[in-house]
């Protein structure tokens, strides 16, 4: 069996080892003066490493005191970090169960109080390498493989070389051995290993100066000292100087046996055993015994080591297994909780929408709402507008209520009214004819002359009496006429009627009617007909009666201005007509005197009259108003301005 | 001529009288006065209906002028007289009315004798 070279914590303690081996005087000083604390741990383990490679046994005596100090101090720090050191100097000695051991009870330490660290890895690669199971070593060290890290691949280098890659190992060894020469605390691994190439390869000059180089970095260590005179042996042998091999056998063994390093002794005397067997048996016999020797010691511990790794196969594959497990229960975890968060999300998604679903509605009430508000504060407005006109309505009705009433007591009165002057008209005018024939009887009789004359100027007296109470009965029968024709219910049916054409009419009769009364009457007349407006539905005797008495009324208005004014007034009447929206439009307009103001209100009620008395009835507007309103559904309305003149304005639905 | 004035107003009977002065002077007219609708229906039948022209008011306390007018001229028999409406209510109801019944005249107050005399002369020419 190849000697194993130390390396797990090598790289820990290197520098610490060689710094501090030329000064192991002073730190046994600093440890006699230390107290029973982790300072005294500390200083332990250091002399520990100073003698690791050395003298395995006196590692071997600090390293356990420094595990015992520790535990006493529960200073799970310095238990761990002393592990090195006892397997170390085990592993030195031969006793890789041990070492074994101990390394995996300060692995599980490690991990049991959670400090385990960088270097967990190199821990179990060289548990591996210890074992033998070198693919294992290879797996954990390559995890680790940093390119900067000269350690490491002096790790991964001698791995690859003890399962026969030679290339790859070459590879990594040559790194780190270029690396170790730019370095100030150098280690033999990269120049053993280097030789031990250069000897397979056939370069044994090249192998016997690498073993020297290595010699002479490990001059300080037994162990390093051993393995480079065992390799040089080997060379040698390689190269078939016998004495030369055996004189460096021999100087290993010697080593070996005096610091107890059991497998290099094993090593030397096998290769002495080989070098004497055929030269002096005696000798190869003497170093077969300590062959023997040194493989029986070792024997049991192959067994123990065998077992050992057994059981840490055992533990590494639980502890995978563990992990398969914990990572499999971590996925399991971390998929429930994605589920989870998943599931919240979508929980939240949910109420998001519904939140959103519900702003949406809500805005939709809103705005169906406002929509809502707008139209009843149209509804409002129209209801507040309706209520105006119904207002206006109702006392128009009163108006009109109070109208009728008046309409039908005026009826009544007027047709009463006929009756008591019926007698006054006809005995006033029997009474004109009496008198007349009073006069001619009085010429019969005998009487005087002068008693004649003054009953002739009696008589004349009562004709000229009975005369005004005619006339005046006369009127107030035209008056009554005016107030029968106002009340009369027009029996009128409507029919389609040219309104062009009926207000023509009616302006020419209009005004041929007062030329006939009136010779000096005169008036220039304006029409403006719109052809569009075509037949509409009305009464056209009353709607006649109504432009009459309208355009009479101009014409008087007229010619009462023109009568006051004389000059400068061209009398003008002017009738129009237009189509509007499902209306039509009657305008009558003169440039009279207009109406004053104060009784522009008064103009359609009954008997109000500016004419003076006896020429007006003050029922032609009242009546025309009636026709118009309540007949016909229409409007009669006037626009006027004083001096200027007035119009009157018919508009009737069509 | 006997021309019967149905009238509830007493003074018609003068103002008649005095209208008609120069007619009845004459013999040309012979004026017989009822006093309310009834009355006037008594006459006819008690005269054997002497009356040729019958000149009658509409409204009349009792029955009226139009109902006068309706038993002359439906149930009395043939030739009815000449019946002329005289009122003071020329509406168009009574006037309707009035036709439909067979009134030969329909005249309203105040009476314009003129016209008056007119008629009759054109009624009895006829």
């Amino acid at each position: 069996m190849k000697k194993i070279f130390p390396l797990c914590f090598l790289l820990l303690f290197l520098s610490k080892a060689n710094a501090q081996n030329k000064t192991i005087d002073s730190i046994k000083e600093k440890l006699s003066a230390a107290k029973e604390d982790t300072n005294k741990v500390q200083i332990l383990i250091t002399l520990g490493l100073a003698y690791v490679w050395n003298k395995p046994d006196s590692a071997l005596m600090y390293g356990l005191k420094a595990r015992e100090l520790s535990q006493q101090l529960n200073y799970i720090d310095g238990e761990i970090e002393v592990a090195p050191v006892l397997s170390e100097a085990l592993s030195s000695k031969g006793n890789f169960s041990k070492a074994l051991e101990i390394d995996l009870q300060a692995m599980q330490l490690a991990e049991k109080n959670g400090k385990q660290n960088l270097f967990q890895e190199y821990m179990i690669g060289g548990v591996y390498f210890y074992s033998g199971d070198y693919t294992k070593a290879l797996e954990y060290f390559l995890k680790y493989k940093s390119d900067s890290d000269e350690i490491t691949k002096g790790f991964i280098g001698e791995t690859y070389y003890h399962l026969g890659g030679l290339d790859s190992a070459f590879f990594y060894i040559s790194k780190a051995y270029e690396m170790d020469k730019n370095y100030r605390a150098h280690w033999t691994v990269p120049y053993y290993y280097m030789a031990l190439i250069e000897a397979k390869q056939g370069k044994f000059e090249n192998a016997l100066d690498n073993y020297r180089l290595g010699l002479l970095y490990g001059k300080n260590i037994n162990l390093d000292i051993a393995n480079g005179y065992n390799g040089i042996a080997v060379v040698f042998k390689q190269m078939g100087q016998v004495d030369s091999a055996a004189y460096y056998a021999k100087e290993a063994m010697k080593l070996a046996q005096r610091e107890s390093l059991t497998p290099n002794v094993l090593d030397a005397s096998a290769l002495l055993t080989e070098l004497y067997i055929k030269i002096n048996t005696d000798s190869a016999f003497k170093y077969q015994r300590i062959m023997l020797d040194a493989k029986d010691s070792l024997f049991s511990e192959e067994k123990i080591k065998q077992l050992q790794n057994l059981s840490f196969n055992e533990q590494m594959r639980q502890q995978e297994l563990k992990q398969t497990i914990q990572q499999t229960q971590l996925k399991y975890r971390n998929r429930l909780n994605i589920y989870i968060l998943l599931a919240g999300l979508l929980i939240l998604l949910i109420v998001v929408l519904g939140l959103w679903r519900r702003n949406i509605f809500k805005q939709k009430s809103y705005a169906l709402l406002h929509k809502q508000k707008q139209e009843i504060d149209h509804q409002k407005t129209q209801v507040e507008q309706t209520l105006e006109r119904l207002k206006s309505t109702q006392s128009q009705l009163i108006q009109s209520e109070k109208m009728a009433s008046l309409g039908e007591l005026t009826s009544g009165i007027a047709h009463e009214i006929q009756n008591p002057l019926n007698f006054v008209n006809n005995f006033s005018e029997v009474n004109i004819e009496l008198t007349d024939e009073l006069k001619d009887e009085l010429d019969k009789t005998q009487l005087s002359p002068e008693e004649k004359v003054t009953i002739e100027k009696i008589a004349d007296d009562i004709k000229s009496n009975q005369e005004k109470i005619t006339f005046h009965g006369k009127r107030a029968d035209s008056i009554v006429k005016g107030m029968l024709q106002h009340s009369r219910s027009s029996n009128g049916i409507r029919e389609p009627t040219d309104i062009n054409a009926l207000a023509d009419e009616y302006l020419r009769l209009a005004y041929h009617g007062l030329r006939a009364k009136d010779k000096s009457f005169n008036s220039s007349m304006k029409t403006d007909f719109d052809e569009s407006i075509g037949k509409i539905n009305i009464v056209s005797q009353d709607i006649g009666r109504v432009i009459l008495n309208l355009i009479t009324n101009a014409f008087y208005a007229v010619t009462e201005k023109k009568n006051r004014v004389q000059d400068n007034f061209e009398p003008t009447v002017s009738v129009s007509t237009k189509k509007l929206d499902h209306k039509a439009e009657v305008r009558i307009s003169d440039n009279g005197d207009g109406i004053p103001e104060k009784v522009l209100g008064k103009i359609f009620q009954p008997f109000f009259t500016t004419k003076p008395t006896g020429q007006g009835t003050g029922l032609g507007l009242s009546m025309s108003y009636d026709i118009i309103t309540q007949g016909h559904q229409g409007e009669l309305k006037v626009e006027t301005k004083e001096g200027e003149g007035s119009t009157f304005i018919i508009i009737l639905p069509v | 001529m006997k021309v019967l004035v149905v009238d509830d107003e007493k003074d018609v009977q003068i103002l008649f009288e005095q209208r008609f002065r120069k007619e009845i002077r004459s013999g040309e007219m012979d004026l017989l006065f009822a006093f309310s609708g009834e009355e006037a229906l008594r006459f006819m039948k008690d005269h054997n209906h002497e009356a040729v022209l019958i000149l009658s008011d509409i409204n009349m306390p009792g029955m009226s002028g139009l109902e006068l007018l309706h038993q002359i001229k439906v149930k009395y028999e043939k030739p009815p007289p000449v019946v002329m409406m005289i009122t003071a209510y020329g509406d168009d109801e009574n006037y309707a009315q009035a036709m439909e019944w067979g009134a030969d005249d329909f005249l309203t107050k105040p009476i314009d004798f003129n016209v008056l005399k007119q008629k009759l002369k054109d009624k009895i020419n006829v």
